[in-house]
């Protein structure tokens, strides 16, 4: 019998934006604690928010034995280790003061637009330990922009985000973002000529490695529903395409290295498609032993939940220094908003692009009219994938791109 | 009790939330839940701004203190009860416990357990089901809201249903859809073999005989579930008054009693006509109703919060919601459905030469250009379902579409997911429920 305890505890502080100021501010602390009892090859958990009873907890976990719910792996275990990403956060008021300022910029300079939604200030702590000294924790603090906004006189209800994390002092870089798109949105330019572009994806939500999200998972892969059934070790995408499962420090903001049955991989990665080749799907433990697959440290679930195969965090290798290399002179697409599309069951990609600009690797020159993109995933990370950058022009904040070539159709 | 700050609005958001999920892979089981959460959201507005927290420690004493913080950074304001959206705060005193009598709390959970087990056997007729889930999910949620003003309201909602999740496989093709079965109460939920056996025979049929569709515009029936879908999607979120906030123009636009689309269309979104978005307050304490967004063709309303409401100047409509204790309130939709028309299902087919029917769906947004990711969709072919086809996305500018909807059907469903829900910003997951009638549309975009 072996107990394990896991905590999740979130303390953020928000600025609340509407009608272009500061309207609010929210404090949250939220402590989530769950006791977990491994026993002859079944699992028990018990779960509470707030200050944790552990006698209390550790009584409901025994009585939840009797639900019979089966895990028959061995809980992790002699690996300590401990990972704080960011550095001190600001001073609530210093926050407060700055996002007033920020506010007021993009006010003054941007009269046309209407901001709303929020800022974040945000400290995420997590860990695992067992009695096996199993002892992981992890903190990441860190700012986070969620800023929509609209141009007056526009027909849609949001136009575009300003949307980025950054683990240091983010004001003055958002700020040279947010100018750069709020100015290119005034400026409209037309799609250029032909039907095939490079399309610049962001690396975060990133809706095209979304569809291994799905098919990639152990369980689906296994019982043969997946698309990529049954071809392991076959050369599906290009020799340049590398994906992995990933939770690294530069991953996005709040991942924590290890997943939820406090497997940790060597450099935070797990190899899934190398130079194009299919090396593994995703996997947790259960899923693993079940099926005879590599453990790729894939397991999710909520802090109360018995682990499941759903902490998958796909990231494709970067394959170039920058945007400008993957371009290459060239101009491409940024997706701003591409909001509804889907993989179909054969694995063909459509999507509606609400918004997107014209990029030259270095800024953006303007904004594109409303268009769709489609493409088969055999060839978006095949033949017409062009390269991953894991930053952005700007230098600022958290994320990259994934380019590929895709159909362009006007509306 | 609570001691409410003097010259301030405030308000206090107690929710005690119990929550079941067993969940089975195959008939092994795989997780089994129970979660009781007790968490509140307090709020403190001196007329300028709003300072707020949220909170697990729901003593008196707890929630006091918070309070006491809250105002600490406020700056008392003496007319803050005439404040716009203070004024659009409605001091009601009820409670409107209407599940607690058969709460799922109550029922055990091998009881429960043994409800989703009995459908088991009907997923070993299909050899074609290369994987299955079944999930059993409860919640119950009660909540009580107290203001400075005087609102003193409790009342609470309820939900408990089935997922029957497939993953069908043959040769080299591969398909994925979920059926559910959900009630407001444990007591109306019952086994349905024949809902389930009849779901899985059209998935396989779909997964065999599926072939992709030429991208284009079509004639374009959609089920009641894609039909919930588009209006939620379609126009539920553009109704949503936040975001008409600051530009003169949008309001404009939008202005009540412009005549948008053909008189067969009323989209009304509701808190008082069933479903999961049955709720007899908002998370701000007002009272629910019944709100028209299009009447006839007409534009007929939106959805306020009393922040919306009073910048706007309209009546509360009772849509403040937040996804639980850890959020606050926005407008968010309730129960949104199309009304029904009167002409059968059979007569709308009847003229379809050749069109798509959309039976099931994946996922949907909106925005100028809303989408509707279909699971299943069919060919019609001279007024009747034909064969199968693959479609990735449907999408269509919002205010054209209204104007190509062509013919509603008199049946009609109102579906309350138990998977899922609805999201904005950065809430997802919302229950709402949504349906309609069949819809006919002309030209939709098919990609």
């Amino acid at each position: 019998m072996t107990f394990e305890v896991v905590t999740n505890r979130n303390i953020e502080f928000h600025a609340q934006i509407s009608e272009n100021q500061v309207t609010g501010f929210k404090q949250l602390d939220i402590d989530r604690t769950a006791l977990r009892l491994y026993r002859n090859g079944h699992i028990a958990i018990a779960g509470t928010t707030g200050t944790a009873n552990f006698d209390e907890l550790r009584k409901k976990a025994v009585s939840a034995l009797d639900r019979g719910i089966l895990y028959p792996c061995e809980p992790s275990s002699s690996l300590k280790r401990q990972v704080i990403l960011g550095n001190e956060l600001m001073s609530r008021q210093l926050f407060a003061k700055h996002c007033d300022d920020f506010m007021g910029t993009l006010r003054s300079q941007f009269p046309n637009f209407v901001f709303s939604n929020k800022i974040r200030m945000v400290q995420c702590e997590k860990s695992i330990r067992n009695e096996r000294e199993l002892d992981l924790s992890f903190c990441d603090r860190y700012y986070s922009f969620e800023i929509l906004f609209k141009r007056l006189g526009s027909k849609d209800i949001i136009d575009g985000a300003l949307y980025r994390s950054f683990r240091e002092n983010p004001f003055e870089g958002m700020l040279a973002l947010a100018r750069e798109k709020l100015t290119a949105f005034d400026s409209e330019c037309a799609l250029p000529h032909g039907k095939d572009f490079s399309v610049i994806w962001p690396e975060e939500d990133n809706e095209l490695l979304y569809f291994f999200w799905k098919q990639l998972n152990g369980r689906q892969f296994a019982t043969g529903t997946s698309l990529l059934s049954g071809k392991l070790g076959k050369q599906l995408f290009s020799a340049e395409f590398n994906l992995v499962h990933d939770c690294s420090a530069d991953c996005a903001a709040g991942t924590a290295f290890f997943d939820s049955e406090g497997v940790v991989n060597s450099d935070f990665q797990f190899p899934l498609i190398e130079k194009g080749v299919l090396r593994a799907p995703f996997a947790d433990k259960r899923t693993a032993q079940e099926f005879s697959l590599p453990l790729t440290g894939s397991a999710g679930g909520a802090y109360d939940e018995a682990p499941n195969v759903e902490g998958f965090t796909p990231r494709a290798l970067a394959t170039h220094q920058s945007l400008r290399d993957i371009l290459g002179g060239q101009t491409g697409i940024l997706i701003e908003s591409a909001s509804g599309g889907d993989f179909d069951s054969a694995g063909r990609f459509a999507s509606p692009v609400q918004c997107a600009y014209l990029h030259d690797g270095e800024r953006i020159l303007g904004r594109l009219p409303e268009f769709e993109v489609s493409g088969s995933v055999y060839d978006l990370f095949g033949r017409s994938f062009r390269g991953v950058c894991h930053n952005n022009p700007q230098g600022v904040g958290l994320g990259g791109f994934v380019v590929t070539n895709m159909e362009i159709t006007r509306e | 009790m609570l001691k409410f700050p003097e010259n301030l609005y405030c308000d206090v958001r107690i929710e005690d939330s119990f929550e079941t999920l067993i969940q089975y892979r195959k008939e092994v089981l795989f997780d089994h839940r129970v979660r009781q959460t007790h968490g509140a959201f307090v709020r403190v507005f001196d007329g300028s701004r709003w300072y707020t927290a949220a909170t697990t420690e729901t003593s008196p004493a707890s929630l006091q203190k918070t309070l006491d913080e809250l105002a600490e950074l406020a700056t008392p304001c003496a007319d803050v009860l005439n404040h716009p959206t203070v004024q659009s705060l409605r001091p009601h005193r009820a409670k409107e416990m209407r599940f607690a009598e058969r709460s799922v709390r109550n029922i055990l959970e091998r009881t429960k357990a043994e409800l989703l087990r009995c459908h088991f056997p009907v997923f070993q007729e299909f050899t074609t089901v290369g994987d299955w889930q079944a999930r059993y999910r409860d919640t119950h949620v009660v909540k009580r809201f107290l203001s400075s003003k005087g609102a003193d309201v409790e009342f609470d909602s309820q939900l408990a249903g089935l997922v029957f999740a497939s993953s069908f496989s043959e040769s080299e093709k591969q398909f994925f859809d979920y059926e559910s079965i959900v009630e407001n109460s444990f007591e109306n939920l019952r086994p349905n073999q024949d809902k389930l056996r009849k779901f899985l025979s059209s998935c396989e049929t779909y997964m065999k005989h599926a072939e992709p569709l030429s991208p284009g515009n079509y004639t374009v029936l959609l089920s009641p579930i894609a039909t919930g879908i588009f209006a939620h999607e379609s126009f539920g979120h553009k109704s949503e008054a936040d975001f008409m906030l600051g530009d003169p123009g949008m309001l404009e636009e939008w202005k009540l009693g412009k005549q948008v689309a053909a008189p067969v269309l009323s989209i009304v979104d509701s808190g008082r006509d069933g479903g999961i978005g049955d709720l007899p307050f908002d998370d701000e304490g007002n009272a629910t109703e019944r709100t028209y967004l299009i009447k006839g063709g007409v534009l007929a309303g939106r959805l306020h919060s009393a922040q919306t409401a009073g910048c706007l100047s309209e009546a509360p409509t009772g849509n403040a919601r937040a996804l639980n204790f850890e959020y606050d309130v926005m407008p968010r939709m309730r129960s949104t459905y199309i009304e029904p028309g009167e002409r059968p299902l059979a007569e709308l087919l009847a003229g379809v030469a050749d069109g798509v029917f959309i039976e099931s769906v994946k996922h949907g947004s909106g925005m100028s250009t809303f989408t509707i990711a279909p699971a299943r969709a069919w060919r019609i072919r001279n007024g009747i379902v034909s064969e199968p086809v693959r479609v990735a996305v449907l999408s269509g500018n919002v205010m054209t579409t209204l104007g190509e909807i062509d013919a509603v059907s008199s049946d009609f469903a109102l579906i309350s997911p138990i998977r899922g829900g609805c999201g904005k910003n950065d809430q997802r997951d919302l229950p709402v429920a949504f349906g309609g009638p069949y819809v006919l549309v002309r030209n939709m975009r098919i990609s």
